[in-house]
């Protein structure tokens, strides 16, 4: 499955899905197993969101053994909460949300582990709206890039950004969250998810551009 | 008023309205080249949409049997319910007694006696401690006295891809 | 270690061990040990340490695992969840007490132990063995453990491709 799929149609735009009719039991009916303490239900849940859930999750800290740890503690988190689940929501937007906090607090660790405090504008000063995104001399000569090389590009660029910067673009860009949800999720201001979607677009489009502009 | 960035970040998403959007609609005549710098925000958003760069999940069956194993460890099991009215401490006492005696009946009756010796194994692998000495590197033990497995669990290692070759001497 | 003075080398590719052998970084050492009698060095058997790099992966069709591992796949299927085992290296080497000893299975793992006697019943005569393990030349981990000979120790190694890196060592009397 494509990651644009899950982007939002309506105004609540936490990833949702409606699972395939043919996939088993919906949603609603195996987590009121899980509640009613039935941990096979909670497994073909697992088996539902698993590759979404570390994809995500990898978008995030971009690190194989890390997505999977913290995937696996998101759904153990999900478990242990499921009696909390009340279905305002479908069961994917409250385990993503789940899965975002667990993601966040072990970015959030490791950074107070590092010591490092982070600055929004970090080597990109007085940017300019019509700035050159991209240091010409930095450009490779133009040419069709195969989408292994694409992905590997996307892939370095993203890693370069800071945990801040890459937890906006990938809620916004990849995941499609609105900016209140970006904001509850990072528990920071609008103004700060602004600010940092401003200076992660700016540092990817100084990585990328002569990706989008080839393909 | 709002910083330019945040400005622009609305302005580029489409969120800004009414008068916020004439306003810096108008602030931005003197920036000609923005309308491009939006365009070019939008293909980056598709470029990172189009080309989903998380590698799939290896193992999932694992991942799903390594989940169930720690909610089978980390569910506290329910407390009894009380039957405060029922069981009073001779009635207990009692149905204790009866079980004992029950078990050693059945015990006697139905498991033959070579078989009652505990499992004999001569197994012993035991991991007394482990120091990380890298970082991001964690160890914890595993150890199953059932199948006779102890392993020193790394987590945190550097992922080596497939095409690094593990013996040079081959 | 019996008798006076041992000395060990590591081959310029690095990939022959021994009792007291090198560093990860190849260096010849020269290493005294505790004196007994010439006599006794060379008829003492010593026990051997057996190491191995198995590569875990999960396939439609399993090879079956190699002599060397055939006793514990059962149980390494189960703690890891894979299907397919291979041995992408191994190592055996006498142990030779309260020395350093260099085991190489693999040159991306190469392994410290220094290994004493251990006196509890229990061990049935192994041994505790202190280990260094190493990815690369990145000292990953330090671990105390204790080994009944015969029985397997296992450590989690890092993600593989598509698989897992497991090290397998064991005591062989």
């Amino acid at each position: 499955m494509r990651v644009n799929e899950l982007r939002p149609e309506s105004s609540n735009t936490v990833p949702t899905e409606s699972p395939d009719p043919a996939a088993g039991p919906d949603d609603l009916e195996l987590v009121a197993r899980c509640q009613g303490g039935d941990a096979s239900a909670f497994n073909k849940l697992v088996t539902r969101y698993r590759t979404r859930a570390y994809a995500m999750i990898y978008n995030m800290v971009r690190n194989e053994q890390d997505a999977w740890d913290l995937a696996q503690d998101g759904f153990v988190k999900a478990w242990k909460s499921i009696g909390k689940f009340r279905g305002q929501s479908s069961f994917y937007t409250w385990l993503y949300r789940i899965l975002m906090n667990v993601t966040i607090d072990s970015l959030r660790r490791k950074q107070i582990e590092g010591g490092t405090e982070f600055d929004d504008e970090i080597g990109l000063q007085n940017v300019a709206p019509g700035a050159a995104t991209a240091p010409k001399g930095e450009m490779e000569p133009a040419r069709k890039l195969s989408d292994k090389e694409i992905r590997q590009r996307i892939d370095e660029a993203i890693a370069k950004l800071s945990p801040e910067h890459r937890l906006a673009i990938v809620m916004r860009e990849i995941d499609g969250l609105e900016y209140t949800e970006i904001a509850e999720q990072m528990g920071c201001s609008l103004g700060t998810v602004m600010s940092r979607l401003f200076y992660a677009r700016k540092k990817l489009q100084a990585l990328l551009k002569d990706v989008y502009e080839t393909i | 008023m709002k910083p330019f960035e945040e400005q622009f970040t609305a302005w580029v998403d489409g969120k800004l309205t009414g008068s916020e959007l004439t306003d810096f609609e108008k602030e931005l005549e003197k920036h000609p080249e923005a309308a491009v710098e939006r365009e070019q925000v939008h293909s980056l958003g598709k470029l990172l949409r189009e080309f989903p760069t998380a590698p799939r999940l290896a193992n999932p069956d694992f991942f799903n049997h390594q989940i169930m194993g720690r909610i089978v460890v980390e569910t506290p099991q329910p407390a009894e319910k009380k039957r405060a009215f029922f069981w009073s401490i001779p009635r207990l006492a009692g149905a204790g007694a009866f079980c004992l005696v029950v078990s050693l009946v059945l015990y006697k009756t139905t498991i033959p006696a070579d078989r009652r010796a505990p499992k004999a194994t001569n197994f012993y692998a035991q991991v007394v401690e482990s120091w990380p000495k890298a970082e991001n590197v964690s160890a914890s033990t595993y150890y199953s006295p059932d199948d006779d497995v102890t392993v020193v669990w790394l987590d945190g290692l550097k992922y080596i891809p497939a095409n690094y070759a593990l013996n040079n001497k081959r | 270690m019996p008798g006076a003075m041992v000395c060990a080398q590591q081959t310029p590719s690095g990939s022959a061990i021994g009792k007291g052998a090198g560093n990860p970084s190849g260096n010849a050492i020269t290493l005294s040990a505790p004196a007994t009698s010439l006599h006794n060095l060379k008829l003492e058997q010593h026990d051997k340490i057996w190491s191995a790099v198995i590569v875990a992966t999960s396939v439609d069709k399993p090879k079956e695992a190699p002599t060397e591992l055939r006793e514990f796949v059962p149980r390494l299927k189960k703690v890891f969840g894979y299907n397919q085992f291979e041995i992408a290296g191994s190592a055996t080497e006498e142990i030779d007490e309260l020395t350093e000893n260099w085991l190489l299975p693999s040159p991306v793992f190469p392994l410290s132990v220094t290994a004493r006697r251990a006196v509890s019943r229990e061990v049935r005569g192994g041994y505790v063995l202190n280990m260094k393990v190493f990815q690369g030349k990145e000292h990953v981990v330090d671990t105390e453990v204790k080994l009944a000979p015969g029985s397997p120790l296992f450590i989690r190694g890092p993600l593989y491709g598509k698989g897992q890196i497991i090290i397998a060592l064991r005591v062989q009397r």
